[in-house]
């Protein structure tokens, strides 16, 4: 009975770091030095969201973030430690810039950045009511639509 | 007292931004291809979409990407339309002050109306052989706060915007190019549809 227990669990730790090789291979979530990855982002809010890009860079072991909007204005940039779970807020846009927002979204994103690399696309804050969705950009497509002229 | 060589150039700068407002003023619509290249200077990258812009004189304005990401901001007097996926928000330009500077930004820009914005923008124009360059530093508080400076460069000929630059505190800065521009050919109302 020992015996086949051992021999379960082997095989259950052998099945758990297949997936997780598995998982690593499916995500673009930046893993070593020099990895990029680009996010299509959506923040929403009770009565609003903010949509974007979130760009990442991993560099000295450290994930560098932006998040513009699409018109390009530069909406967040933050600073994500893999190692030690921490975020860092380096800037917030205009009237965002409040010690509450970016105590909030701090706390948020380290949850947004742990999930990433396991695949877990969205985030949800349930005492302050934001959904968080990261999903890798998909720059292959150009999705036109073309207006008939008259 | 101003120098002479500064009169004569805020007379020249004048003058230009006289015949692109003429010429504003004479362009009842106009469509392009346009390419959006946002330079991150925190991550040394660029980041480069596609889309398509269509204006209609007086307040009609269709701004769509559709590379690398669809996003669609229609602006129909004062209703805004913004398209993201599935969801669909209408906005009213005259609740919310906000989008009314973004959606008069977008316009005048396009356009090149900003240009005699005296309010909003201070103006110095610098010429070339083949175009003018505009460069504009924002005067007031929330256009500071995004930008340090807008640079509009004109085709000298057509009087037309063929690049925008806008540049952030931080250094980075966003390009936009606009290529195949077409005037005054009828656009389909559908385009400017507000639903």
């Amino acid at each position: 009975m020992l015996k086949y227990l051992q021999f379960n669990r082997f095989f259950l730790a052998i099945g758990l770091f297949l997936l997780s090789l598995n998982i690593v291979a499916q995500t673009e979530f930046p893993i070593k030095n020099g990895d990029r990855a680009r996010y299509n982002v959506q923040i929403d809010f009770k009565k609003a969201y903010i949509s974007g890009l979130c760009i990442m860079l991993m560099e000295d072991d450290v994930i560098k973030a932006s998040v513009v909007n699409e018109f390009g204005v530069s909406a967040l940039d933050f600073t994500y430690n893999p190692f030690k779970r921490k975020v860092k807020i380096l800037k917030v846009m205009g009237k965002m810039n409040k010690w509450y927002i970016k105590k909030v979204l701090k706390k948020d994103l380290q949850q947004v950045m742990f999930n990433l690399p396991l695949d877990i696309n969205t985030y949800e804050d349930t005492k302050y009511n934001i959904k968080y969705t990261f999903n890798p950009l998909d720059e292959t497509q150009d999705k036109s639509i073309h207006y008939l002229e008259q | 007292m101003l120098p002479l060589s500064l009169m004569a150039q805020n007379k020249n700068t004048q003058k230009i931004v006289e015949q692109i407002g003429n010429a504003a003023q004479s362009m009842k619509s106009m469509q392009c291809d346009f390419t959006q290249t946002k330079h991150l200077k925190m991550l040394n990258d660029n980041m480069v979409s596609k889309g398509k812009m269509y204006y209609q004189q007086t307040n009609k304005l269709h701004w769509e990407y559709t590379s690398p990401y669809t996003y669609t901001f229609i602006l129909n007097d004062t209703k805004v339309l913004l398209k993201k996926g599935t969801r669909n928000d209408v906005i009213d330009v005259n609740q919310n002050k906000m989008f009314k500077e973004i959606a008069r930004m977008m316009m005048n820009s396009v356009v090149g109306k900003c240009l005699s914005d005296t309010k909003s923008f201070k103006t110095s124009i610098a010429e070339t052989s083949t175009e003018y360059v505009a460069t504009l530093l924002p005067q007031k508080k929330d256009l500071k706060q995004m930008w340090t400076k807008l640079i509009l460069h004109f085709d000298s000929k057509q009087l037309m915007v063929t690049k925008v630059e806008m540049h952030e505190k931080n250094g980075d800065y966003t390009i936009i190019e606009l290529q195949n521009t077409q005037t005054n050919k009828k656009i389909d109302a559908k385009v400017f549809a507000i639903q």
